[in-house]
C-alpha cells in the first residue's frame, strides 16, 4: 500500500513539473491560457480536413501566440509549407525583433535569411537596412505587411535586389 | 438487407481493380513474396513495428488511417500485400487520395528493393506532396537539442527535433533559420497538472508528427524562452533525406499515443530516423526510459552518427557575453541607460555618452538591446513602452555605423550536453547515527543530476532530482534484535537552482522538494512524514565556489511523530559549494528552522558532503550531518547508467 502511495505521489508532481513548464511563458508573453486553439501558426496552417497536416507545436513549451502571429499573413498550403511568395511576410511576422536589431545594427543571421528569401544580394540588402532602418520600422505595433511594404518600398528605390 | 448491399460491393470491388493493372500488380506481389520482402527490416521500420513492454511486436502507429489492411497493425506480411494492391489501383478523381500518394515512403523502399526486375512502374504525380517535399528540399539532417534554462528546471529534459537542412542558398550560405524542423509532441487537450502528468505518462495523448520553419523554433527557444540549441549534424546521405521527408509526410495523419517516458519525442526522432536509413540503429540499445538528455549521450558515444555539433546561444548568453566585454566605464553608461529605461519615459543619452567613440557607443548599445530583449521579452512582445523606447534606441545604433561584434561562445566541456553522465544513478553505501546503528543503504535515482554529480552535461548551478528513492537495511530502532528494510528518503521532485546573481543578470536562486523522509524524534522513534519544503534568496558566485543564502519554508505531515499530524516549520539555509574540478566537488551548509510542532527546541541543521567521481559511471561520496536528536555518517558508491 506504501508503494502505491508513493507511486501516486510521484505521478502527481511529475505532473505539477509538467504542467509549469507547460503554461509559464505562455502565459507570460501572451496572457492568454495554454491551449486555446484557433488562433496563431497552428490553426493557419491546419488544413480543414486536418489532413498530412504540419503545424506548429513544441513539447509542450509556448504556443504560436508567443510571437503573435495574426491570421491571413501566415498563407500556407494546407500541408505546412509556405505557398510560394508567402514566406516573406512569415518570415517577417515571427522574427519581427530580430530583424528590426539586425536592420539597426546591419548585421546579422535574420537579415541574411530575409535578404536570401527575398532574392537580394545581402552584402547590398544589410547596409541600405540600416540606413532607412527609421523608415521601415516606423511603429512599435507594426503589422508584417507592412514592415514588409516599407522594405520593398526601400529596395526598390535602393535597387538591391535586382529585378 | 444484405441482397440490397450485393450490387454496390460489386460495383466496389469492380471499379478498384481495373484490368490494365491487376497482372502487374500480381507480379510485384509475386516478387516480394519470393524475396519475403515484408520481413525486411525496413519494411517494418516504415509500419513502426516494435515489441512494447509486454514482448508483443505490433505497430506503434494508433490510427487505423495508417494502414491499408484491416489487419495491418499486426501483420507486416498483410500489409505489404495490401499496399501493393494499393499501390496500381486505377487512381480516382483527386489523385492525392491514392495509396503511391500517401505512403511516398513505402512506394520508394518498393522500388528500390524491386529495381533489378523488369517492372513497368506507373508513377503518379501527386502535387501535394511534391510541393510538400519540395519546400523540405534537404541535403542532411540534424538533430536538433534544447536544453535547459537555467531558472526553469522543469525544462532540464530537454527536446530534440530534427532539422532538415537546405542547400546554400543564392548567394552560397547556408541560411539555418529557413530550413524546416520536423517536430513530434503531444497534442495536450488540458490545462489540469495532474490530468497533463497523468494523461501524459500513460500514454493518453495522442502525439503527432509536424514540420515546422527553424526560425520558428530559434525564436521559440532561444529568444522566448532563453534555451540554448545544440544542433547535431547526423550523417544521413541525401538519399536518406528524402526517404525521411517521405516517412513524415506518411505519418502526418497518423497517430500515436505520446508516452511522456517512453515513446516521447527523442524515441520517435529516433524511430523515423531509423525507418528511413537502414544503417541507423539505435532504439535497440536505449533504455526503456528514454530521456531527450540521455538520446544525445548514446548517440555520440555509442554511434559514429553525429558529424558535428554546433552551439546556439541562448539571447540571455548573447546578452550576458555582450555585457562582459564592457570595460568600466562603458559598464557605467550601460548602468545608466538601464536605470533610464525603468524609471523615465525617455532615453536620454547624456554627453559623457556623446563623447565616446562610435566603437563604443556601439558597444553599449549592442549590450543594451540584448537587455532590453531578454529583460523586458514580454513588453517588447505586446508593443508596451519598453518596446518603444527600444525601437528609438534600434533608430540611434542604426546611426551610429559600426558592425556589431560576433559574439562567439563556446561553452567548457563539461557543459557540453552530449558529454553529460549517465542521468540515472544507483548507489551502496554505508551510515552510521548516535544511536550507534550501522545500516547498509539503498538508493536509486530515475534522474537527473545533482551538484554533487560529476559536473558533466548538466547546468552548474542546479540540481534537478526526479523519482529519487533511498532505503536503509539495519536493525531496528524499537527492537534491535529485529532487522528490517526502511525507506529513509523519497525525493518525487527536488529542485535547486542556483543562478547566480549578477548586476547583468539579477537572478534569484531557489528551491523546491516533495516527497517523503524519515525523520527522528527525541526517542530515536524513526517516522515518515510527508514533506514539501520552499526556499528562495540568492547564490554568489566567486569562481570556484559559490555561497546561497535563502529562506526556507516546509510543510510536514506524518502520522506519529507530533500530537498534530500536521506541522510547518521556516528558518535561514546558507550552502557553500565549492568545485576543485569537474570530478570533485564539496558541499556544506547550515539550516536554522523553527517548528510549530517543536516548542522545546528548535532545530539546527549542519552538513558537509563530497564526492570524488572516478569517471562518468561512477563515484565515492562521503557526508557527515549533524541535526537534532541525530548525527550520522555515510559513504556510498555510486554507479552512473
Amino acid at each position: 500500500m506504501k508503494l502505491v502511495n508513493v507511486v501516486l505521489v510521484a505521478l502527481l508532481v511529475s505532473g505539477v513539473a509538467h504542467a509549469q513548464k507547460k503554461s509559464g511563458l505562455l502565459s507570460q508573453v501572451s496572457g492568454q491560457g495554454y491551449g486555446s486553439a484557433g488562433c496563431g501558426f497552428g490553426s493557419i496552417v491546419m488544413g480543414s480536413d486536418g489532413n498530412q497536416v504540419l503545424a506548429a507545436t513544441t513539447n509542450g513549451t509556448s504556443g504560436s501566440q508567443t510571437f503573435g502571429i495574426s491570421t491571413g499573413t501566415l498563407n500556407c498550403q494546407q500541408d505546412g509549407i509556405f505557398k510560394s511568395g508567402r514566406e516573406v511576410p512569415a518570415f517577417i511576422e515571427v522574427n519581427k525583433l530580430a530583424l528590426a536589431n539586425d536592420a539597426a545594427r546591419g548585421q546579422g543571421e535574420t537579415l541574411a535569411g530575409l535578404a536570401n528569401l527575398m532574392g537580394c544580394n545581402s552584402s547590398a540588402f544589410a547596409p541600405v537596412m540600416k540606413k532607412n532602418y527609421n523608415k521601415i520600422f516606423v511603429e512599435t505595433n507594426m503589422q508584417p505587411a507592412a514592415i514588409e511594404a516599407n522594405i520593398n518600398a526601400v529596395v526598390a528605390q535602393n535597387n538591391v535586389c535586382g529585378a | 438487407m444484405l441482397l440490397s448491399l450485393l450490387p454496390l460491393l460489386f460495383v466496389h470491388s469492380w471499379s478498384a481493380s481495373p484490368i490494365p493493372d491487376s497482372s502487374l500488380a500480381a507480379k510485384v506481389l509475386q516478387i516480394s513474396q519470393a524475396k519475403k520482402l515484408s520481413e525486411d527490416r525496413q519494411w517494418k521500420k516504415l509500419l513502426h513495428f516494435e515489441r512494447d513492454t509486454f514482448f508483443v511486436t505490433e505497430s506503434q502507429i494508433d490510427s487505423p488511417n495508417f494502414f491499408l489492411s484491416a489487419n495491418g497493425k499486426k501483420d507486416p506480411h498483410a500489409e505489404l500485400e495490401a499496399t501493393i494492391q494499393a499501390f496500381f489501383q486505377e487512381p480516382s478523381a483527386d489523385v492525392n487520395e491514392h495509396a503511391q500518394c500517401k505512403f511516398p515512403a513505402r512506394y520508394q523502399w518498393l522500388k528500390d528493393h524491386l529495381k533489378n526486375e523488369s517492372i513497368a512502374w506507373k508513377d503518379l504525380k501527386c502535387d501535394r506532396y511534391l510541393s510538400f517535399a519540395k519546400g523540405m528540399q534537404g541535403e542532411s539532417v540534424s538533430l536538433v537539442f534544447s536544453s535547459y534554462y537555467l531558472n526553469n528546471p522543469s525544462s532540464a529534459f530537454g527536446h530534440t527535433f530534427l532539422r532538415v537542412n537546405k542547400a546554400a542558398g543564392q548567394d552560397g550560405q547556408r541560411h539555418e533559420l529557413l530550413d524546416y524542423g520536423l517536430n513530434y509532441a503531444a497534442e495536450a487537450d488540458t490545462n489540469n497538472a495532474f490530468l497533463y502528468g497523468f494523461k501524459g505518462l500513460f500514454g493518453l495523448f495522442p502525439g503527432q508528427f509536424r514540420a515546422i520553419p527553424y526560425y520558428y523554433k530559434v525564436r521559440e527557444y532561444n529568444n522566448a524562452e532563453s534555451r540554448d540549441l545544440w544542433e547535431y549534424e547526423l550523417d544521413i546521405k541525401p538519399r536518406a533525406v528524402s526517404m525521411l521527408v517521405a516517412h513524415v509526410w506518411e505519418l502526418g495523419p497518423a497517430q500515436i499515443d505520446y508516452w511522456y517516458l517512453t515513446e516521447n519525442c527523442s524515441y520517435h526522432m529516433l524511430s523515423i530516423l531509423e525507418a528511413a536509413d537502414p544503417k541507423v540503429d539505435i532504439l535497440a540499445h536505449l533504455d526503456h526510459y528514454v530521456i531527450p538528455a540521455d538520446t544525445i549521450r548514446v548517440l555520440w558515444t555509442k554511434t559514429s552518427l553525429i558529424k558535428s555539433y554546433k552551439y546556439r546561444p541562448s539571447i540571455r548568453q548573447v546578452y550576458f557575453e555582450r555585457g562582459k566585454i564592457l570595460n568600466k566605464e562603458e559598464q557605467q553608461e550601460f548602468a545608466e541607460l538601464v536605470h533610464q529605461i525603468r524609471t523615465q519615459d525617455e532615453i536620454i543619452y547624456g554627453k559623457s555618452f556623446q563623447d565616446r567613440t562610435p566603437e563604443s557607443q556601439a558597444k553599449i548599445l549592442d549590450a543594451f538591446i540584448d537587455f532590453i530583449d531578454f529583460q523586458y521579452s514580454k513588453e517588447v512582445q505586446e508593443a508596451g513602452r519598453e518596446a518603444q523606447l527600444k525601437m528609438r534606441v534600434l533608430g540611434k545604433r542604426s546611426e551610429i555605423s559600426v558592425e556589431p561584434q560576433i559574439i562567439r561562445i563556446d561553452p567548457a566541456p563539461e557543459e557540453r550536453p552530449h558529454l553529460a553522465h549517465p542521468s540515472g544513478r544507483w548507489g551502496v553505501g554505508y551510515l552510521h547515527d548516535t544511536a550507534d546503528k550501522d545500516l547498509a543503504l539503498l538508493t536509486h535515482r530515475f534522474a537527473l543530476h545533482d551538484r554533487l554529480d560529476p559536473a558533466w552535461g548538466y547546468p552548474t548551478y542546479s540540481q534537478i532530482t526526479f523519482f529519487d528513492l533511498g532505503f536503509s537495511y539495519g536493525s531496528s530502532y524499537n527492537n534491535p534484535d529485529e532487522k528490517r528494510f526502511e525507506l529513509e528518503n523519497f525525493a518525487a521532485f527536488e529542485l535547486v537552482s542556483a543562478s547566480p546573481w549578477s548586476s547583468l543578470i539579477p537572478d534569484h536562486s531557489w528551491r523546491f522538494k516533495l516527497g517523503i523522509e524519515r525523520t527522528r524524534n527525541e526517542n530515536f522513534l524513526p517516522t515518515h512524514e510527508g514533506v514539501m519544503k520552499l526556499g528562495g534568496g540568492w547564490t554568489f558566485d566567486y569562481g570556484t565556489f559559490d555561497i546561497t543564502a535563502q529562506v526556507q519554508g516546509e510543510v510536514h505531515y506524518g502520522p506519529s511523530l507530533a500530537d498534530n499530524n500536521f506541522w510547518v516549520g521556516a528558518g535561514p539555509l546558507w550552502e557553500v559549494h565549492y568545485k576543485v574540478n569537474a570530478w570533485w566537488l564539496w558541499q556544506g551548509g547550515l539550516y536554522y528552522r523553527r517548528d510549530s510542532a517543536w516548542n522545546k527546541q528548535d532545530y539546527f541543521r549542519s552538513q558537509i558532503e563530497t564526492q570524488y567521481s572516478f569517471t562518468k559511471s561512477f563515484g565515492v561520496r562521503a557526508s557527515y550531518r549533524n541535526e537534532r536528536f541525530l548525527e550520522e555518517t555515510s559513504l556510498q558508491l555510486f554507479n552512473y547508467y
